[in-house]
């Protein structure tokens, strides 16, 4: 006791070396470079609600000249939009989330991606009929890769709500080079729609991305 | 001007181990360590703390568990999977460049006098639970909002210079108050950040943030990321070496003291209304940091969602695209971080006698050598506070060997066993103070491990 008290400054230096030297077992560091982030990201992109009043407004708009407004769009007509709707589609504009972009495929369907979904919903007695597409900075459409899907939603009948979908895929550098949205439809008119009620076709639109950041590549 | 919380690390050991100088940086109101003392200059001081709640170094990086090309990616997953957003991950170092007292004033109205400068660095990051989730696997999660505030990350370099005074009153009451001068060398501070980001066809406003990352002494700051990326990433990790290249950057580069300053006062007592029972609190660190100095901060704000306006849409438009704005300014406005504030309290009961080997076999000494106690440590933090409690058992072995043993219970380990000694030879005290033994066999796999050591010359007091 006496010993270890008079050199007890040995002993405890000596006591630290050897537990810091055995104290790590093998780990690999290494292996952080090799994350690979892959987020499958969906993002709502647009949405539409065309009410029956909507559509007899439309309709009336576009009738001759000379031609009475009658207040509704009489049944088995059919009626075509003579301009489209073109809207922006402002993520597209985004180069650090373009950047990172990629083909992959939906974790939970398989599909390839990156693919944009439509769902019409219908409760106005008329079938539509839609025509769909991407547009570059000049306008021009970008070719899909792929359609599944059915462009038309039947007319509702009976207060029946009809739904239909469908979903274009394309690659990431056609993604990339899209700066708008065009929708186009023909309606098909059963009965007469009048205004004053409920009735609508609404639109909902989302797309599927995934993303692929691989950090072996070097920080940002 | 924003006002932001640093945090600091629990020294169940150093608290109340009087013979030890710097305990009077955990309770300037604590007893003094002798009529003077110096430290060895660069060796009277140096604490290394680190903790990881909820999962440690080596359960994520063991080689052996995780096995296959995909290897990574499961740890990734095994990470995201174990942790949530009160998990943290945090280290203190502190380094002593020097520290001395002395008593001062005469014998019936006497002060201790201590005074030093060190310098420290700190960092803490809560878990980014939804962020790292939607990194690794993205938003299709049904309901889910992706809550940004979730980043919440903190580093600091500081340097500190202090004076404090302890004077005993009277048999019972001891008391002390401790100023400090803060200058930070570096700060990278981003705690503030807002906003979500929503799950897919779920949400109509798919983001909504507003993220913010001060700093200041940036230039030096970019100085050591570009170490980092470029040196250590694209090298070879290796930790050790790593580690200590870093530190000579830290500590060796860059400037002493930058215009980013700050003030601080520590405040504690010793109760000892008998010989056997003795209590004491304190306070310590309460102040800022007011950083002014090569400041940069960087802030990013967005919203993308349905509104009805800009450029795409107009309100009553039938057809509505995601709008939004995407916005990456930087300023130059000041900010002030507030020190971590820690509290220590103690309530502990002395007993023995040292016995004479003569044969009256008498007491030898008016100091009990052994006491045992209880210890309350809490910090404030953000989210939740934080609360230690520690059990300890301390033993006056042998004039020139002191030790605490010490049982501490928080929320990074149930079973954190620490043991300090102090020895106390030719006036010469070396102290080493080490915590959580029971995880020496593998280092890596502690959740919380600290090391205290030093040296320092102690004029012991007249008898």
């Amino acid at each position: 006791m006496r010993k270890f008290a008079q050199n007890h400054h040995f002993y405890i230096f000596l006591a630290v070396l050897l537990v810091l030297t055995s104290c790590v077992k093998e780990m690999d560091f290494d292996g952080v470079k090799d994350i690979v982030l892959e987020p499958e990201m969906e993002i709502k992109l647009l949405k539409g609600e065309f009410t029956q009043d909507f559509m007899v407004q439309e309709f009336e708009k576009y009738l001759p000249s000379g031609v009475p407004l009658q207040g509704y769009i009489p049944g088995s007509i059919v009626f075509s939009l003579p301009e489209p709707y073109k809207r922006p589609i402002s993520l597209t504009s985004e180069e650090r989330i373009l950047e990172y972009l990629v083909d992959g495929t939906d974790d939970e369907s398989g599909e390839p991606t990156p693919v944009l979904k439509f769902e019409f919903t219908n409760t106005i007695d008329s079938s539509f009929d839609f025509d769909i597409k991407l547009l570059d900075k000049d306008g021009d459409p970008i070719e899909e890769d792929g359609v599944e899907g059915d462009s038309e939603v039947q007319a509702s009948s009976g207060g029946v709500i009809e739904k239909s979908n469908i979903s274009y895929f394309y690659s990431a550098e056609k993604i990339k080079n899209a700066t708008d949205v065009s929708i186009s439809f023909t309606m098909s008119t059963v009965s007469d729609l009048h205004k004053g009620t409920d009735n609508s076709l609404t639109i909902d639109a989302s797309g599927v991305f995934n993303f692929n950041y691989d950090i072996s590549n070097g920080l940002p | 001007m924003s006002v932001v919380s640093l945090f600091a690390q629990n020294k169940q050991l150093l608290y109340n181990f009087s013979e030890i100088p710097q305990s009077l940086m955990l309770n300037p109101g604590g007893k003094q360590p002798g009529r003077a003392y110096i430290g060895v200059p660069l060796v009277s001081g140096f604490y290394l703390g680190a903790s990881s709640s909820n999962i440690s170094v080596y359960d994520a990086f063991d080689d052996n568990k995780f096995t296959g090309p995909n290897r990574m990616d499961q740890r990734l997953e095994y990470v995201i999977n174990k942790l949530d957003r009160n998990d943290t991950q945090r280290a203190t170092e502190q380094l002593e460049l020097l520290s001395a007292g002395f008593e001062i004033g005469n014998l019936f109205n006497k002060y201790f006098l201590s005074f030093g400068l060190y310098k420290e660095i700190d960092f803490f990051n809560y878990w980014p639970d939804d962020m790292a989730y939607l990194a690794h696997h993205g938003n299709r999660v049904p309901g889910r909002r992706f809550n940004m505030a979730d980043a919440n990350i903190k580093g600091e370099v500081v340097t500190v210079l202090h004076v404090g005074l302890q004077h005993q009153l009277n048999d019972k009451w001891t008391i002390g108050g401790r100023l400090k001068f803060y200058s930070s060398n570096m700060d990278v501070t981003s705690t503030n950040n807002k906003g979500f980001v929503g799950s897919g066809t779920e949400s109509d406003q798919i983001f909504n943030g507003d993220a913010e990352v001060l700093t200041s002494s940036n230039a030096r700051l970019k100085e050591i990321y570009r170490y980092l990326r470029d040196d250590v990433f694209d090298g070879d990790i290796n930790p050790v070496r790593d580690a200590i290249d870093m530190h000579r950057k830290v500590y060796a580069e860059g400037p002493f003291i930058t215009g980013n300053i700050g003030v601080g006062i520590d405040l504690g007592f010793t109760y000892e209304p008998s010989r056997n029972w003795a209590y004491s609190a304190s306070i310590i660190d309460l102040g800022f940091i007011n950083h002014s100095d090569d400041v940069l901060n960087y802030e990013v704000t967005g919203s993308y969602g349905f509104d009805g306006t800009g450029s795409g849409t107009t309100a009553g438009d039938p057809l509505q695209v995601i709008e939004g704005d995407f916005e990456k300014t930087n300023n130059a406005d000041s900010y002030t971080t507030m020190r971590p504030v820690e509290f220590y309290a103690s309530a502990m009961y002395r007993f023995g006698y040292f016995r004479s080997n003569k044969p009256c076999n008498c007491p030898t000494s008016k100091e009990p050598p052994s006491a045992i106690g209880l210890q309350l440590f809490a910090e404030k933090r953000p989210r939740n506070p934080e609360v230690a409690l520690t059990a300890f058992y301390y033993r006056k072995i042998w004039e020139p060997l002191r030790i605490k043993a010490t049982y501490t219970v928080d929320k990074y380990s149930k079973t954190n066993l620490g043991l300090g000694l102090s020895s106390h030879f030719a006036n010469f005290n070396f102290y080493l103070l080490a915590n959580n033994l029971l995880e020496y066999g593998n280092l890596a796999d502690a959740n919380t491990l600290s090391l205290q050591m030093g040296l320092n010359y102690v004029f012991p007091v007249k008898r």
